[in-house]
């Protein structure tokens, strides 16, 4: 019970931590896109070419937002680990502390795993505000060079929500329909996550060789994700997503296990 | 403020789990809201009692699954994990007809007939090698006099075997031939070969009007339905529908519908199209055909009864009105006689005269259902559905003259249609 008191006390300190540049990182992922759309539906009411949202979100850069953002935070994460072996050296500290250092291990991995998940449910918020920005705006308009107002056509698609997540490729990644697509993002998210700290704790202990599962890792994750942003493409040659998944899955338990015994045997001091 | 600190990690996840999860539940419950209803616009509803009407309205993404019964309608959607390729209305038609898995090129080589079998994929396209089959019949043809149709409209296959009449316009001289043809492989193991696949005349019939022996006849295509044969031509005014045995080319029927007129570029706006559209019910030993006439407004469908000889049991000549046509490009027809009537569900384009002619594929399409009986409509009904939401992108698009799309994936169209 001590192990786990511990942990949890490390894991929310951890998080207390790291909350300025959380709630920047999402902040910034919450009204940039908000802005971005809002400029792309005045640029489409002015070449009067009204696109489906799922289009006029991939277009409006909303989705570039993301990968920055999910890059930064990775790189944060990065930086937290590495801070701890400059200026103060806390890592020495932690390192001789009580509360075992597998707590250590977890609360670091569970607390970028925790920002991960709020940058991707934050994604939700904003695919749903920009539809309702989107709904709002189309009520009343004419378009500049046709001369096309809504009372000639209703603009905005029945049930359009609905379909401009289902035929979206960047909402299929994030919020998976059906079991193997659920099973192939949540591999993804693991294996990321893992990975990213088992490359630094490599490199902490100069275990070099183990960038070449890391690289591995890396290049099956593009892989999964160039086909999952194409599925539409891939419909006449489809290819299971469950070897990948299991193979991700796989990695994910590596660099757990192997992570973890590099902390624990001390090795990153 | 100690208690969130204490707990932040924890409430934290809380909030991305539940704006995660409050997202996967925002879509589920939204499935089912678009709308799929059936409104009467004339007739009883009882008309429908007896049969089951299926079918989807899907894309690539998601669909909506119908079902029809005694009139009363069911719906069902859901998503696809793997984007699905549905095919499109352009997948390659031999003819008049859909062959699946393949399709038939027929080329005019000097005087003899070129056929060629293609094997095509899902999306319709030609895979891989063809094999080739030559016939050679005794015709010849006066200046300006060709054919009636697509030389493919004369190709029927019946399992593995495959035959061939050529679709000779009115005026052709010469003799008119069914054949049961012989592939082989073009540039196969022998290299190319010839003569000893000799096509065998199953059926010789004439190409002179019975009743005028002036006039002749145009053959506007060949037909499979079951073990028979089905030799559509246009002769005096009628249109005639001969049934054959395959095997033996006997001739089994002999029917024929009055006031029928066909030319492969109608001048006259009561004339057919020769270029009719053709579906085999081979458990009901039926075969429909639709015939699109020049202005696109009057359609005529018919139901031919095989099993005892031919005999033409529906004939409807539809009337779409002044607001509406034929779509030849994303439209579909399909027809079943059931129970001593004529069910046709079918899509239509509104008509709008002062459109330019890319803009008119954007205006709206209807789904009815129309049920005949004896060639009299006594019902007809409408799917209201969002399939027409689809365009909107199109509606608005500046230069639609860059193409626009018939992308299966993206739009919405009527598929997999049943009755039962």
């Amino acid at each position: 019970m001590d192990i786990l008191k511990g942990f949890y006390r490390l894991l929310n300190r951890e998080f207390v931590s790291w909350t300025p540049f959380l709630a920047c990182l999402l902040a910034g992922s919450l009204i940039l896109p908000i802005m971005l759309i809002n400029s792309a539906i005045t640029d489409e009411f002015r070449s009067s070419y009204l696109q489906r949202y799922e289009d006029l979100y991939a277009a409006s850069g909303s989705e570039l937002v993301f990968l920055i953002a999910f890059v930064l935070l990775c790189l944060y994460f990065l930086v937290t680990i590495y801070a701890r072996y400059w200026g103060s050296k806390s890592i020495y500290t932690y390192l001789t502390l009580p509360v075992g250092r597998l707590s250590l291990y977890w609360s670091k991995l569970a607390v970028f795993a925790i920002s991960l998940l709020l940058l991707i449910g934050e994604q939700f918020l904003v695919y749903r505000l920009g539809y309702s920005i989107m709904a709002g705006r189309l009520s009343g308009i004419r378009l500049l060079n046709s001369g096309l107002t809504s009372e000639d056509i209703n603009f905005l698609m029945n049930n359009g929500f609905y379909l401009a997540h289902v035929r979206s490729e960047f909402c299929r990644i994030l919020l998976p329909l059906g079991f193997s697509r659920l099973l192939s993002s949540l591999c993804l998210f693991m294996v990321i996550s893992t990975g990213l700290y088992y490359g630094a704790l490599c490199e902490r202990s100069r275990k070099f060789y183990g960038f070449v599962p890391v690289g591995i890792s890396a290049y099956l994750v593009v892989r999964v994700l160039l086909y999952r942003m194409n599925e539409a493409s891939h419909a006449l040659n489809p290819t299971g997503l469950y070897p990948s998944s299991l193979l991700l899955l796989a990695f994910a338990v590596f660099f757990i296990v192997h992570g973890s015994r590099i902390i624990r045997r001390g090795a990153i001091a | 403020m100690p208690f969130v600190k204490k707990h932040a990690a924890l409430l934290a996840l809380a909030v991305a789990v539940i704006l995660v999860l409050g997202a996967a539940i925002d879509v589920d419950a939204s499935k089912n809201g678009g709308i799929f209803s059936l409104k009467d616009i004339s007739g009883s509803r009882k008309a429908l009692d007896g049969v089951t009407i299926r079918g989807e309205l899907s894309d690539g993404y998601q669909r909506t699954e119908f079902k029809l019964t005694d009139g009363r309608l069911d719906t069902h959607a859901s998503w696809n994990g793997q984007p699905e390729w549905l095919g499109t209305s352009w997948t390659m038609r031999t003819g008049s007809k859909t062959i699946p898995g393949r399709f038939y090129n027929v080329q005019n080589e000097g005087g003899a007939f070129s056929l060629s079998s293609h094997d095509s994929d899902e999306s319709g396209s030609s895979i891989g090698f063809f094999k080739v089959a030559r016939v050679s019949p005794p015709l010849s043809f006066p200046e300006g006099v060709l054919y009636s149709n697509p030389l493919n409209y004369g190709v029927a296959v019946i399992g593995e075997r495959v035959f061939y009449t050529v679709p000779a316009a009115a005026g052709v001289k010469g003799k008119g031939i069914i054949y049961e043809v012989n592939f082989y492989d073009w540039f196969g193991s022998n290299g190319m070969q010839s003569g000893e696949f000799a096509s065998r005349a199953v059926v010789e019939y004439s190409l002179i009007s019975e009743k005028d022996s002036d006039r002749g006849i145009s053959v506007l295509g060949l037909e499979a339905v079951g073990d028979k044969l089905v030799l559509l031509t246009e002769e005096d005014e009628t249109l005639r529908i001969r049934s054959y045995d395959s095997a033996s080319g006997s001739l089994l029927g002999d029917a024929r519908l009055p006031d029928f007129r066909a030319d492969i570029l109608p001048t006259n706006k009561s004339f057919y199209r020769a270029s009719y559209l053709s579906d085999a019910e081979e458990q009901s030993n039926r075969l429909l055909l639709h015939f699109q006439n020049l202005s696109l407004t009057r359609p005529l469908l018919l139901s031919v009864n095989l099993t005892d000889g031919a005999e033409v049991e529906t004939a409807v000549r539809m009337e779409l009105g002044d607001e509406q046509e034929e779509d030849s490009f994303q439209g579909f027809t399909y027809a079943r006689e059931r129970n001593g009537k004529l069910y046709v569900v079918k899509t239509v384009r509104e008509i709008n005269e002062d459109l330019p002619g890319f803009y008119r594929l954007m205006l709206p399409l209807h789904a009815y259902i129309y049920v005949y009986e004896d060639s009299r409509l006594i019902y007809q009904g409408e799917f209201v559905t969002d399939l027409n939401d689809d365009s909107i992108e199109l509606a608005t698009r500046p230069d639609p003259s860059r193409g626009i799309s018939e992308d299966p994936m993206r739009y919405r169209a009527f598929r997999n249609l049943a009755i039962d």
